[in-house]
């Protein structure tokens, strides 16, 4: 039925070439375990391991590479291609092997992270992402021969899904404060059920900020979002996180944010505000 | 028979050494599981594929994008119409994992897809997601993804292959 389709397109068009977009694109799924999931090195913590595990059927093979990330207001990833001003990348100066292992189904391997203090290295916070993606097969899916249909283009993608964690270096004596902007606090309701708390984050000093954010409403927690860094040398972070729809906010309700650091009792920022 | 009862006995010690031995191990078990983290690791499945949709190139190079929606739309050279490009679909992947978390996925700026001699690009990916806002939810979602292609005047025919690196990204 298909080909016959192709062939009636090819003589209904004769001066244009037929393109049929049938991109089989194939999803390699990671199937890896990777914890933890971020490394913080320091002066007198200068290694850490990283352990991963094959956690899907069959053998395979996984390379880990370090690769430069800058993370956007919203909390999108880029490339680096061109550092900007006040960037510090860690790949110089952090090590790690294996760069390349091969697991059998439910087999695991340490990754051992170095962070190697050169004598004249400047203070501040120094940061990459390390990157584990599954090797491609040797054999990358061959076109079968009815395939090759002339006139006709064919695509054959396949998605190769990774996970990259952020490795932190930090030389001297760093220091970081954060900030709720009261202005910033918007409720938003994108669905008919779902709330969306969004409000922007400000951090200061010589290192990044990493931790959780929760809305209270007197007592009660009303709602929460986890694992939000602010890293080196942004400033902002626009936050948004979503609202339960059995604590539901209204207008004039008095909601006090807060923000704390990763294994830190003391909240680093908080703020209450009227909702508009 | 006296073998056999030696036999016996050593078949007995061998089950006691066993006993032992699990008992030991529960116990390491146990205190071990008393400060375990337990992190949902993220898991991505695809459950549509990415579909240009059918379009006709020309003497002229042009692009085919698909939106997040699984609408087609071409520009230059490329011409289409509502039928062909009506088979165009989005990909869809289901993504879960620890629930309130952050995440971000990326993508590639732009990857070639090679044939031989033969080149197209495939860039500009565009997602949406059911859930919100790079975070993740209590049940799994639907992740959207678009992308425009690149197509050069007189694209010759024959399988293009190419390799889209996507990585989920920890804070």
């Amino acid at each position: 039925m298909k080909l016959l389709l192709i062939k009636s397109m090819i003589s209904m068009v004769t001066a244009a070439q037929v393109i049929l977009g049938i991109p089989t694109m194939t999803v390699v799924a990671a199937d890896l375990m990777v914890y933890p999931t971020r490394v913080v090195l320091t002066d007198r913590q200068r290694t850490a391991q990283v352990d991963i595990i094959n956690s899907g059927a069959a053998q395979a093979t996984y390379k880990i590479a370090m690769v430069r990330k800058r993370m956007t207001e919203a909390g999108d990833f880029q490339e680096v291609t061109t550092p900007e001003k006040g960037e510090k990348f860690a790949n110089e100066v952090v090590k790690f092997s294996p760069r390349q292992v091969t697991l059998l189904p439910g087999g695991g391997q340490t990754i051992r992270i170095m962070f190697k203090i050169p004598p004249e290295l400047e203070p501040g916070e120094y940061r990459s992402h390390l990157l584990f993606t599954r090797a491609a097969p040797a054999v990358v899916n061959l076109p079968e021969k009815e395939d090759e249909e002339p006139g006709v283009i064919r695509m054959n993608i396949v998605a190769n899904v990774g996970i990259s964690i952020p490795i932190i270096a930090r030389h001297g004596q760093l220091q970081a404060g954060a900030t709720i902007d009261p202005a910033s606090v918007t409720l938003r309701q994108p669905g008919e059920k779902q709330q969306v708390l969004s409000f922007t984050m400000l951090r200061t000093g010589t290192r990044s900020v990493y931790g959780d954010v929760a809305a209270y409403r007197g007592q009660d927690k009303v709602a929460e979002g986890r694992g939000f860094a602010i890293y080196t040398p942004n400033t902002v972070r626009k936050v948004a996180i979503v609202v339960p729809e059995h604590s539901r906010l209204r207008s004039g309700d008095n909601v006090r944010l807060v923000f704390t650091e990763r294994d830190e009792k003391k909240p680093l920022a908080e703020t209450s505000v009227v909702l508009p | 028979m006296k073998t056999l009862a030696k036999v016996v006995v050593m078949a007995g010690c061998t089950a006691l050494a066993w006993a032992a031995g699990a008992g030991v191990s529960q116990a390491a078990t146990a205190t071990a599981a008393t400060s375990a983290t337990v992190v949902l690791p993220v898991t991505i499945t695809k459950t549509i594929d990415l579909n240009f949709g059918r379009f006709m190139s020309g003497g002229t190079g042009g692009t085919v994008v698909v939106s997040t929606a699984g609408a087609q739309s071409v520009t230059g050279g490329v011409t289409t119409t509502a039928a062909l490009g009506g088979t165009a679909t989005a990909a869809a992947f289901t993504i879960s994992g620890e629930p309130a978390s952050t995440y971000a996925i990326t993508f590639p700026n732009t990857t070639n897809l090679i044939n031989g001699a033969n080149n197209m690009t495939i860039g500009t990916f565009t997602t949406a997601s059911t859930g919100t806002l790079n975070t993740f939810g209590a049940a799994a979602e639907t992740l959207t993804v678009g992308a425009t292609l690149a197509v050069g005047a007189n694209q010759a025919s024959g399988t293009y292959i190419g390799t889209i690196d996507v990585a989920v990204n920890y804070n």
